[in-house]
């Protein structure tokens, strides 16, 4: 071979023998999976009339830091009329509309030194579909490999009163890197969804940055709902939005990321598949 | 997550172990990262199972995941990732230790690519993906493959044609 004749399609034989030895362990399956149930928790909760299931995408690792929960700003709430971009349809127009709204209302003391919430907070809450709903913070504690060395909010979904947790603990851990958390600024922008078995809507929930000051969600055949974002207690840079949708899972949402000046600064399309962001 | 997606997981997962512990010692160039990072790539896919096994090309999925996934580990870890290429002296023919140390440098001299062209180079020749299917892993277009693959060959080539000719 020269170097005329190269042309990159020997290059994996040439590099077949520094890797061929590399992965022939088993894989460690229980470990992901055990990982992996961590960051996908599914709950149950038995309402009036059936069973409602919640499962949630939740992200261990993710994107920044710490702004504590008494700094939080006053979220922007409509309840599903939001129209940023169309009109919106009026409530009678569109299906099932949920009322949501989102009301930081910090119930508990917090840790000053991280910033993080020692009691259950209160940070959003609403209704859809006529069911109540609300999600609280609290801190919870970094015990596997795969948080060691950060800090963890975790978050606790009710709805009509009954609460989301696993054995007693939040089922949905946000967990951040303690040291240099701003280096995880730019991490991943994850949507939590909450998918009610019978159809009867859908929680959608998601981090961004804390620049974001408001999510327009578009979802084909419902009025655009807009709501503000909350700041996440005890994490700087990071900010959740909880949307919710008068529909089943499976639909389109297009979410609109508005600066608090209220310039468009982002969009996510959950129709389009975002590896490493979910 | 059911027990039959579970165990179709599963076979996903040690199916693809080898294959992706390989693509990412080429991309991380450190065999102790790659293996970190397969697994955070196929905690992931466990996480988003439904959309993986819905995505038209699986393999082509969990690769994209594996790309962003490497992404974020070097914008974490941007210092001690700040890798130096270092040429391999040229052995003795028939020399296993030189050979050996060839390779290394082949991989360090991949390593020592920025990491555009290192993913160029891992998905079109490694993977053997076509230019498109390149960009539409790495969310660019084809022309920008076409010219990361360039740019990368002519780093690679006076190390590729040392030890091809050996």
């Amino acid at each position: 071979m020269n170097d005329e004749d190269f042309d990159g399609s020997a290059l994996r034989e040439l590099l077949t023998p520094a890797v061929a030895d590399r992965g022939r362990t088993s894989a460690p399956t229980d470990a992901i999976v055990a990982a992996g149930r961590r960051r996908v928790i599914g709950r149950r909760t038995a309402v009036a009339g059936g069973a409602l299931a919640i499962v949630a995408a939740v992200p261990v690792a993710a994107t920044a830091i710490a702004a504590g929960p008494d700094s939080a700003r006053t979220p922007a709430v409509s309840s599903a009329v939001g129209t940023t971009h169309s009109p919106a349809p009026t409530h009678s127009e569109a299906p099932a509309q949920p009322k949501g709204g989102i009301a930081p209302k910090p119930t508990g003391q917090h840790s000053t030194n991280a910033g993080l919430p020692s009691v259950p907070t209160t940070i959003a809450s609403g209704t859809v579909e006529g069911r109540t709903w609300s999600v609280s913070a609290l801190t919870v504690g970094g015990n596997n490999a795969l948080t060691a060395g950060q800090k963890c909010l975790g978050l606790v979904l009710t709805v009509d009163g009954r609460v989301s947790t696993a054995g007693g603990a939040p089922a949905m851990p946000y967990c951040l890197p303690v040291k240099n958390p701003a280096q995880y600024l730019w991490g991943f922008q994850d949507t939590l969804k909450y998918y009610y078995e019978n159809g009867a809507g859908t929680l959608q929930m998601g981090m961004v940055k804390s620049d974001v000051a408001k999510i327009v969600a578009h979802v084909d055949g419902l009025a655009p709902v807009t709501v503000g974002t909350v700041p996440a207690p005890g994490f700087a840079e990071q900010a959740f939005y909880f949307i919710p949708i008068a529909k089943d899972q499976g639909f389109r949402v297009i979410l609109d990321e508005y600066d608090a000046q209220g310039v468009k600064i982002g969009t996510y399309d959950n129709s389009v598949p975002n590896p490493g962001k979910q | 997550m059911n027990i039959e997606d579970e165990a179709e997981f599963r076979e996903f997962a040690a199916g693809r172990w080898t294959w992706l512990v390989q693509a990412a010692v080429l991309l991380t160039g450190d065999a102790g990262h790659a293996e970190d990072l397969a697994q955070t790539v196929l905690v992931r896919v466990f996480a988003s199972w439904s959309r993986v096994r819905a995505a038209e090309d699986m393999n082509a999925y969990t690769m994209r995941i594996l790309i962003n996934q490497n992404k974020n580990r070097f914008r974490k870890r941007r210092v001690v990732e700040d890798l130096t290429a270092v040429p391999p002296e040229r052995g003795a023919a028939g020399d296993p230790t030189a050979r050996i140390a060839q390779r290394a440098g082949l991989l360090a001299a991949l390593a020592s690519l920025p990491k555009r062209q290192r993913e160029v180079v891992v998905l079109r020749y490694w993977e053997d993906y076509s230019e498109a299917q390149t960009a539409q892993i790495l969310g660019c277009s084809v022309g920008t493959v076409k010219s990361q693959a360039s740019k990368a060959l002519a780093k690679l080539r006076t190390h590729a044609s040392v030890l091809a000719s050996r």
